[in-house]
């Protein structure tokens, strides 16, 4: 009876793999693909955060008659990214 | 910087990879009585690379339809208009971040000579910044050389400033015009070591 157990047990795994695959039609791969965009996306607009920090730090140390409108263009960078990341949330 | 016989004027253009004496350049190390005298870049036609690229990936969207369907089917009617607008999104968020990147790489990648000393601004990527600099009486020899199809043809080039050995050697790379920096740094060294021998 034990060994029976013991046999018994990968059998289940198995049994619950087989499962798993069997349900493979069921599985919302449009759901997937939405959190691993917005995953990558979320990652992205902490991306665009570290390059207005690297522009602040740029205009900082050299400063031009075009520092403002790089720095806008940072911030403006940032908004876009997060409203990418609200398409992929549907809000819009 | 077209005839060189002409007294150089201050260059307004913020743009400009070789600008003299820039009106409205100041960097933060600068002490109060120190004058920007050069604000080198890399040669423009260093970009050209790049912005063929990013030309290419601005309209290759434009493009993908007639590159997949190769004619009668059309390939975006094959994707919701949701899954459109989102690859539309994404594909010119990473365009534009690529282009931005580029362009900051070039713009605050600078060589500045003042009256006292030469700082080379180094800017890799968005994670590193490195700042070299050498006061002009520590120069002991400049080298420069224009070696090269495209250097040739639009006069950029690499000057080397040898330093003494307890200031580091800097290197400006594809600068433009590099035989009349070197002669401008040439002549601020020079004005330099008149100004110690006064003293």
């Amino acid at each position: 009876m034990e060994a029976n157990m013991e046999l018994g047990k990968p059998l289940e795994v198995w049994d619950s793999i087989l499962k798993i695959i069997g349900q493979k039609e069921a599985v919302d791969w449009g759901k997937i693909v939405t959190i691993g965009l917005l995953l990558a996306i979320f990652f992205y607009v902490l991306f665009a955060l570290l390059i207005v920090r690297q522009v602040t730090l740029m205009t900082n140390f050299l400063g031009t008659k075009l520092s403002p409108y790089i720095k806008t263009f940072a911030w403006i960078y940032v908004c876009y990214a997060v409203l990418v990341l609200l398409l992929i949330l549907n809000v819009f | 910087m077209s005839d060189k016989s002409q007294p150089l004027k201050p260059t307004k253009n913020p743009l400009s990879s070789f600008a003299f004496s820039p009106i409205g350049v100041s960097f933060e190390t600068q002490d109060d009585k120190e004058e920007v005298v050069l604000l080198l870049r890399q040669h423009w036609i260093t970009n050209v690379g790049w912005v063929v690229a990013a030309i290419f990936l601005f309209i290759f969207p434009l493009l993908l339809p007639g590159l997949v369907s190769m004619g009668d089917v059309d390939f975006w009617s094959k994707f919701s208009l949701r899954s459109r607008e989102i690859f539309l999104a994404i594909w010119y968020l990473l365009a534009l971040g690529f282009v931005f990147e580029r362009f900051l790489g070039w713009y605050y990648n600078v060589y500045i000579v003042t009256n006292e000393r030469i700082v080379d601004v180094d800017f890799r990527g968005i994670l590193y910044k490195n700042i070299s600099e050498a006061p002009l009486s520590k120069v002991q020899d400049l080298t420069h050389r224009v070696a090269g199809f495209l250097p040739v043809i639009f006069d950029y080039g690499d000057l080397i400033v040898q330093t003494a050995a307890e200031v580091t050697d800097l290197e400006f790379n594809n600068v433009p015009y590099p035989s009349e920096i070197h002669k401008i740094i040439g002549d601020l060294i020079q004005g330099e070591n008149r100004e110690w021998k006064d003293v």
